[in-house]
Parts: C-alpha cells; structure tokens; sequence
C-alpha cells in the first residue's frame, strides 16, 4: 500500500507474529459496542456498558443491528445477481457472521472482498483473516474521511479495479459522517423514498 | 452501494446522540439520509426501513412503525447502466 496521501499507506499489515496494533480497552469502541449488540464476543467491560445504556435508552436498538444485518444479506443478493464480482465494505467493523466475503462466495466463490476500517481492535482481527490464507480477501487501513487515500490503498490490494463494476458498503456507518455539502449533481432519482413518517 | 444508517425521531435521537460517547454520531434526518445517494439511480423499492427493504419490490413491503429504525438503500452510479 503506498499512497503519500493518508492515513491509508500510514498502517500496513504487520508481519505475521507481529505485535498487534495498540488499542485502549480501558474506553467504550463503536466496532466492540456494536458486536456485544450483535451478540458477538469481542468486547470489553466499558463496550458493553455503553451498549447497555444505549438499549436503556432505546430496547430497540439490539432489534436494529440485526435487521440491518439481514438487510445486508439480501441487499448483496441483489447486487451479486447484476452480477457484480468486487466488494468493498467501508467501515468493516469486527467480523461477523455472515460476513460480507461470506456472503458473496455463497454465490461467486471468485469474488473479491476488501474491508477497510480505521479502528486498530478492527484491523487485528480483519489481517487474522485475512492471514487465513485466502487470496481473494484482503484488508485496508483507512480513513473513510481521506476517500482518495483509501481509493489508491483498495487499488493496491490487486483484488479491486476501479475501471469495472464494484459494490460499495456503507453499513450503519454514515451516521458517524456529518450530513453530505449540499448537492452540485442532480438529486437521486428515486423509483420510491419510503421512510418512516418522523 | 448499499448504504444503511440508524436514525429515530428527534427525542430519541437526541438522547442517543448525547449518550453514545465512542464517538461523534448524527441523527440523521431522512432527507440527509436521501442525500448520500445524489446523483445515484436508486434501486427499486427506494430508500427505505431496512425490513420493508426486498430487492425488486416495486414498494417497501408493510411494517410496523417505531421509534428507531435504519434506512437502507441501494444507489447505482448511472454510468454503468446496471439497473
């Protein structure tokens, strides 16, 4: 990965048996409070507490992870139907099960799956799977706030051609974005918007 | 791109918002969430409650409504003609 723009050259893949990239459990993580949610194992005790307080707050929210997930499974149905052969899932987060690749294979077993997140506790356990050996996985360290860095890093995999079709996943993670500037190209055009009356 | 984003009315959101100290978080409103797919052909049912969401549905299909929800979509770059 060698891009001079970003934080995505800054953490290449460390060696194996290398030490793994530093985190602070000792303070609540989006990716281990939005597992402990999902009912997955990775988290620490300040985790589970902030996700604690966000199902006292709302019980609805465990429910919501959950569809989302379900959602993301028949979402990438659609597209692999087009058929679509390169993903590129932006903001991973910890792996979960169906994971994206895990998905995809069920229907290309040749298709290609990058995840790119910023979070260290993320990438430890996305570069262990990607070291599972498997050619057509691989792992950024990125910062979707530096899009073109990331863009020249997924490039540099060698799994990933911009100059053909590739589906983008932004699961439950522009909701850490700032709403978009206001729109220089035409509004979506949209077979139906359909969003709960608020 | 698929694209999903939690959100909720104000209340809710507000609270959220404040309580969720990992990081900065928005509670987006539905017209921003529509903006992350300017310039993009929305693939049919539109953006929608990610459990109405069925791929090819002309409209989302019946839920029931609550407080919080993710709003989902697929957004096509028109140039690749994909639809």
């Amino acid at each position: 990965m060698t891009s001079p723009r970003g934080w995505a050259s800054a953490v290449p893949q460390p060696a194996p048996g290398a030490p793994l990239m530093p985190f602070d459990p000792t303070q609540p993580n989006i990716a281990r409070a939005y597992d402990y949610l999902l009912g997955g194992k990775d988290h620490f005790p300040p985790d589970r507490e902030l996700a604690e307080r966000l199902v006292a707050l709302y019980p609805g929210v465990r429910q919501i992870v959950r569809e989302n997930r379900r959602f993301l499974v028949r979402a990438l149905g659609y597209v692999l139907a087009q058929p679509v052969t390169q993903y590129v899932d932006l903001g991973a987060g910890l792996p979960t099960s169906p994971a994206v690749h895990e998905i995809v294979r069920r229907h290309d077993s040749t298709a290609n799956a990058v995840y790119v997140d910023n979070d260290p506790v993320v990438l430890n356990h996305l570069w262990a799977l990607a070291a599972s050996g498997d050619d057509h996985i691989d792992v950024v360290a990125g910062d979707l706030a530096r899009a073109a860095a990331v863009m020249d890093a997924v490039r540099a995999t060698g799994l990933i051609d911009w100059g053909k079709p590739v589906c983008l996943i932004l699961a439950m993670v522009l909701h850490f974005s700032t709403r978009p500037p206001p729109a220089r190209s035409p509004p979506p055009k949209s077979p139906g918007w359909h969003p709960a009356p608020m | 791109m698929i694209v999903t984003v939690g959100c909720g009315e104000p209340a809710i959101g507000e609270q959220i918002t404040r309580t969720y100290d990992a990081a900065p978080v928005y509670n987006h409103t539905p017209g921003d969430v529509a903006s992350f797919f300017t310039g993009l052909d929305v693939v049919k049912p539109g953006v929608a409650d990610a459990r109405a969401w069925m791929p090819g549905w002309r409209t989302p299909a019946p839920f029931q409504e609550r407080p919080g929800q993710v709003l989902a979509g697929i957004g096509v770059k028109p140039c690749l003609g994909s639809r």
